[in-house]
């Protein structure tokens, strides 16, 4: 992949509401045919920069670029995308039905038969004359969901978007998701709390601190990360590198610095690797088991302890 | 920006507010035709002519009405959060604008042959058509009416861009509606005030001023029926109001967050 094939670049994104700067400085690139998890705390700056992209709020400073244009280029691109920013909002007094018609004259999409199907996909299309003001949460999310996808869009961006399903919906919400994503190609930018959710369908990762991207990483190099090992502190990483090849006849380790030594390899039975290192003059200063999901990473990430 | 329009009526022929308001007036004018009908019972008979001219003394209701179809087109959007459903798949925010503006000047043009037609007609099955040479005959009337809703026209116009703009810029029904009373009913009156007040070139320019307003000058069509040059004055007021409104409203909504 090459910055060609970027759906969406911030450079040094900012935002400011008064004295309070709500984005400082962030730099991501989201690549076509990535779904793009962002993680961070509430108020961490995620809806703020979904909010930019699609146009319902202003940059204080920095540079973005949508499909390749920037400033007020970005805004045509806007046809391209789909999206589902906070709490998903329609006229109350019209029906899921009426409402996505509403939208469909409004854009120009050709074929009533769009609503229908939308109204199939998201599994509303009982909901009758019922108005949007009686829909439950889980109805209205959607709803929402029908209306970003009603376009057919090559960028789809969702905050918070399984807020409210039943588990049924969140896992057919999954589906629609992965289906869109690998047969039209579909680009997602997705943030979620759940992120045991998000851990299951995003491709890549940006996480959030107080307005920042503190790291944007692929999933298989956070899978990569967040292997089961054994972290092993020696006195002697070169040497007890040399001992785990050749007593144990493994390769499956990394040598961190601070002779550090990850050993992915006899997880099962520590003490073989414990024992082979005394064995042949290493002093083991301290093991662990060590593995982490998202959560855990994204926790330790912000300095741990507090909820995401 | 035809989209924008067709799907705007498309949600207002579903709103059972579009119906209501207009029954509501409807019933006002059916009320003040019944009473016309029940003086002619117990008196001296008003004829259709004297009826119909009424409305001319009632400009002031077509800057209501601006309010109220503003208030229906607008549809709480602000309230629903659901420009942002617009604004995030690329609408321009002009077009988003003056789509709204249009779409609410052309409900309220639909209202206007509504209640004329509902008013005049009534006028015509109910009352007498010629009565005495007191009054206006019907074709008197007609022509008077005619003249009053020409040079309203533009005037009204003019309102419903303020009420535009309100709607706009000022989140929440309440408040825009207060704005715009100011604008609309309460400006003219402060600004006479003052300049009674201060006297002197300042006031002759703010009681100047008074007199270009939309309401006030609509207020004195009765007495000028025939004079071209109040009619342009109309017309040209109606367009300042038109542009002066939608320039600030749109300047001020493009700069807006939307949530």
């Amino acid at each position: 992949m090459t910055e060609n094939t970027a759906v969406m670049a911030t450079y040094g994104l900012q935002k400011a509401y008064g004295s309070c700067q709500a984005l400082d400085g962030v730099n991501m690139l989201v690549r076509r045919g990535d779904i793009y998890g962002l993680v961070g705390r509430n108020g961490a700056g995620k809806t703020t920069i979904m909010r930019m992209i699609s146009g319902q709020s202003q940059p204080t400073g920095g540079e973005m670029e949508l499909f390749g244009a920037s400033g007020k280029n970005m805004r045509s691109q806007r046809e391209r995308t789909g999206a589902m920013i906070e709490i998903p909002s329609f006229s109350p007094f019209l029906s899921a039905r009426e409402n996505l018609e509403y939208y469909r004259l409004q854009r120009g999409i050709p074929g009533k038969g769009a609503v229908d199907e939308m109204l199939e996909l998201v599994d509303l299309a009982d909901t009758g004359k019922k108005k949007f003001k009686a829909f439950s949460l889980g109805m209205k999310q959607r709803l929402g969901l029908a209306l970003a996808l009603m376009n057919h869009p090559d960028f789809l961006i969702l905050d918070e978007p399984i807020n409210g399903l039943d588990p049924e919906g969140v896992a057919e919400f999954r589906q629609i998701l992965r289906r869109l994503n690998q047969e039209r190609q579909t680009t997602i930018l997705i943030s979620s709390h759940i992120l045991s959710e998000l851990s299951s369908i995003a491709t890549r990762y940006g996480f959030m601190e107080q307005g920042k991207i503190i790291e944007e990483i692929s999933a298989e190099a956070l899978h990569d990360k967040c292997r089961t090992c054994l972290r092993l502190e020696v006195d002697d990483a070169a040497k007890a590198a040399a001992v785990l090849q050749t007593q144990l006849g493994t390769d499956k380790f990394e040598v961190l610095p601070g002779n550090v030594v990850q050993l992915y390899d006899c997880l099962d039975d520590p003490k073989r690797a414990s024992y082979a290192l005394a064995q042949n003059g290493v002093a083991l200063l301290a093991m662990e088991q060590k593995g982490a999901d998202l959560e855990a990473y994204f926790l330790n990430l912000i300095g741990g302890g507090r909820n995401a | 920006m035809l989209n924008y329009i067709r799907a705007e009526f498309y949600k207002l022929v579903r709103r059972k507010y579009t119906y209501i308001a207009l029954a509501v007036f409807l019933a006002l004018e059916g009320l003040l035709v019944a009473g016309f009908a029940f003086h002619n019972a117990h008196s001296y008979p008003s004829p259709f002519g004297g009826a119909i001219t009424i409305v001319v003394e009632m400009g002031a209701v077509g800057f209501c009405v601006c309010l109220l179809t503003a208030d229906i087109v607008f549809a709480g959007q602000y309230k629903n959060s659901t420009l942002k459903n617009e604004v995030s798949f690329g609408l321009s925010r002009a077009r988003i604008y003056l789509g709204k503006l249009i779409a609410q000047t052309l409900l309220s043009v639909l209202y206007l042959l509504a209640m004329m037609g509902f008013f005049i007609g009534a006028c015509a099955i109910v009352l007498p058509l010629e009565s005495g040479a007191a009054f206006y005959s019907a074709s008197e009337a007609l022509s008077i009416v005619g003249w009053f809703l020409a040079a309203g026209l533009p005037l009204w116009i003019g309102g419903q861009a303020a009420a535009c703009m309100c709607q706009f810029l000022v989140q929440g029904d309440m408040a825009s509606s207060f704005v715009y009373v100011g604008i609309v009913f309460v400006l003219d009156g402060v600004l006479e005030l003052i300049g009674l007040l201060v006297r002197g070139r300042v006031g002759d320019i703010l009681l100047k001023i008074c007199e270009y307003l939309p309401r006030p000058l609509l207020d004195s069509v009765k007495s000028t029926v025939g004079d071209w040059n109040y009619m342009g004055r109309a017309w040209l007021v109606g367009a300042f109001w038109l542009a002066a409104c939608t320039a600030i409203g749109s300047y001020g909504f493009n700069r807006k967050e939307i949530k």
